[in-house]
C-alpha cells in the first residue's frame, strides 16, 4: 500500500491563514462579507468533517483496496502519469459524484451541509459533510480501481481537487483571464453553482476542469445582471451545527416513515430534492419553470423587465 | 487527526469567529420594508399587498410575522438570523401549532430547520392577529382553523 500524505490535513494552516486574509481584506475594502456565527459554523463543519472522514476512511479504504486487488484490470504502478491520469479520471468522477449529489436526495442529504450557508466567502469552502461515506457516493470510484489505479493515488489526487475548490468560495475575486474561466472552475462558476436564483439552480458542478460542465450540459455563466443570492431554498432557521448537520437525513427518514408505497419510498431516495408523490414540494426544475412562466407572464404584460432579485439582507 | 490538532483547530475556529463577529457587526434588526422585502423573495408566487398585507413586528425586532391579504396566502414567519433573513410561508395554517403563553406567542410546525419561532407582541396585536388567522385567542395550545 503506497504511503502518500493527506493534502488536505497539511492544507489545514493555510486555510485558517487565507480565511484570516480574505476576512481582513473584506474588512478594509467591502468585498468580502462574514458573519460571526455562520463562520463558526461552517469551521465546525469543517473540523467535524475532518473528524468523521477519519473515522469512517476504513469504509473507502476498505472498498478501494477490495475492489483493486480483486478486479484491477491493469497494474497501473505508481509513475507521475498516473496521478495525471488518476487526476482526470477523478476530476470527472468528482464531476458525477457531484452532480448526482444534487440530483438524488440520498446523496444530497450529505452534501445540503456545503450549500447551507447565506454568506460565501473561504469559510464556505470548510462547510463540509459529516456523512458522505454513507451515500452510494462511494461507489462511483469503483471504475478507477478497476482501471487498476491505487487507491492511495485515488485519495491524494482527491485531496489536490479539495484543495483546488477552496480558493474558488470567493466574492473577493471578480473573474480570472478568459482562457483561464474557459478551462477551469473559479470564483465567477462557483458562485453561479452556490447561488439559489431560479437562472442559476443546478449548474457548474465541476471540481477543477470545467469541460465536464460544458460536455454534458450543466455550464451556466455568471450573469453582471443578476447577482447571486447564496444559500438553500429554503434557507436553515439554526447555526446549530448538528441540525445543520442531519436536517436533511431527518426529513428523509420522515417522508420514509409516512410514505404510503415502496415506490414513494424509493423516490424519496432517489428522486430529487423536493420530489413528493402529490408535488406539494418543489424540485429545482419546477423552481425553475415558475420563474421562467412568471418572466413569460411579465413579457405578456408588456412589462419585458427582468424579475428583480432581492437579496437575502 | 490527534487530540492536539483538534484543540488547536478549535482554537483557531473560535479566534476567527470572535475576529468575523467583531469586523462585521451584522444589522440584526428587522423593518416591515425589510419583511416585506424578503417575503416577497421566498414567495415569489404570493400577492403582496403593501396596502392590505399585515405586519406583525416582534418587539426585538427579530422575529416578524406577515398575514397576506384576506388570507388567501396563508401567513409567512421572517426571522433575523446573524446579518441575513429567513422566511417560511405556511399557505396552509392547519399545519401551524399557535401557543400562547407568557405575552409570548409561537409558531411549531413539522420543520426540523426552524426548531423555534417565538414572537412578543403588545397584547392588541396578539389579538389582532389571532383574529386575523382566525385562531381563538387562548392561553393554552391553540390549533389554527384553516
Amino acid at each position: 500500500m503506497l504511503d502518500l500524505p493527506a493534502p488536505t490535513q497539511l492544507a489545514v494552516p493555510a486555510f485558517v491563514l487565507l480565511v484570516l486574509a480574505e476576512m481582513i481584506y473584506g474588512w478594509k475594502t467591502g468585498r468580502a462579507r462574514f458573519e460571526g456565527k455562520d463562520t463558526f459554523t461552517s469551521l465546525i463543519m469543517g473540523l467535524g468533517s475532518t473528524i468523521s472522514g477519519a473515522l469512517t476512511a476504513a469504509l473507502s479504504v476498505g472498498l478501494g483496496y477490495w475492489v483493486w486487488e480483486n478486479f484491477a484490470i491493469f497494474d497501473m504502478g505508481a509513475a507521475w502519469w498516473v496521478f495525471l491520469l488518476a487526476f482526470v479520471f477523478d476530476d470527472f468522477t468528482y464531476y458525477w459524484v457531484h452532480r448526482m449529489g444534487h440530483r438524488m436526495r440520498w446523496m444530497w442529504a450529505a452534501h445540503v451541509i456545503h450549500h447551507s450557508s447565506q454568506h460565501y466567502n473561504l469559510s464556505t469552502a470548510l462547510r463540509q459533510t459529516w456523512t458522505g461515506k454513507f451515500t452510494p457516493g462511494l461507489l462511483f470510484s469503483i471504475p478507477l480501481y478497476v482501471l487498476g489505479i491505487e487507491p492511495a493515488i485515488v485519495f491524494f489526487v482527491s485531496g489536490i481537487n479539495l484543495i483546488y475548490q477552496f480558493w474558488i468560495h470567493t466574492e473577493a475575486i471578480d473573474k480570472m483571464p478568459r482562457w483561464f474561466e474557459y478551462w477551469f472552475n473559479t470564483p465567477s462558476h462557483h458562485r453561479v453553482h452556490h447561488a439559489n436564483n431560479p437562472r442559476y439552480l443546478d449548474a457548474n458542478y465541476a471540481g477543477v476542469l470545467m469541460v465536464w460542465d460544458r460536455m454534458f450540459g450543466s455550464f451556466i455563466p455568471e450573469e453582471k445582471e443578476e447577482a447571486c443570492r447564496y444559500g438553500l431554498v429554503t434557507d436553515l432557521d439554526t447555526f446549530n451545527p448538528l441540525r445543520v448537520a442531519t436536517h436533511e437525513w431527518v426529513g428523509i427518514f420522515k417522508d420514509l416513515w409516512s410514505a404510503k408505497s415502496w415506490k414513494d419510498r424509493a423516490l424519496f431516495l432517489l428522486a430529487p430534492p423536493g420530489w413528493t408523490p402529490d408535488g406539494s414540494r418543489m424540485t429545482s426544475d419546477m423552481i425553475r419553470q415558475a420563474w421562467l412562466d412568471r418572466k413569460k407572464a411579465a413579457k405578456a404584460d408588456g412589462g419585458a423587465k427582468a424579475e428583480e432579485v432581492i437579496a437575502a439582507e | 487527526m490527534d487530540l492536539v490538532q483538534i484543540g488547536g483547530s478549535l482554537v483557531s475556529i473560535v479566534i476567527l469567529a470572535l475576529l468575523a463577529w467583531w469586523l462585521f457587526p451584522s444589522k440584526a434588526e428587522l423593518t416591515k420594508e425589510r419583511v416585506t422585502r424578503n417575503v416577497a423573495r421566498y414567495c415569489a408566487d404570493a400577492e403582496l399587498n403593501a396596502e392590505s398585507d399585515q405586519i406583525y413586528l416582534g418587539k426585538d425586532k427579530k422575529n416578524a410575522i406577515l398575514v397576506f391579504h384576506k388570507n388567501r396566502f396563508g401567513i409567512a414567519t421572517a426571522t433575523a438570523l446573524g446579518d441575513r433573513v429567513v422566511v417560511r410561508h405556511f399557505p396552509n395554517l392547519a399545519a401551524v401549532n399557535f401557543r400562547f403563553e407568557n405575552g409570548k406567542l409561537s409558531l411549531k410546525s413539522d420543520d426540523f430547520t426552524q426548531p423555534s419561532f417565538i414572537i412578543t407582541l403588545d397584547p392588541a396585536e396578539i389579538s389582532s392577529l389571532l383574529s386575523a388567522v382566525n385562531v381563538t385567542p387562548q392561553k393554552e395550545a391553540n390549533h389554527a382553523h384553516a
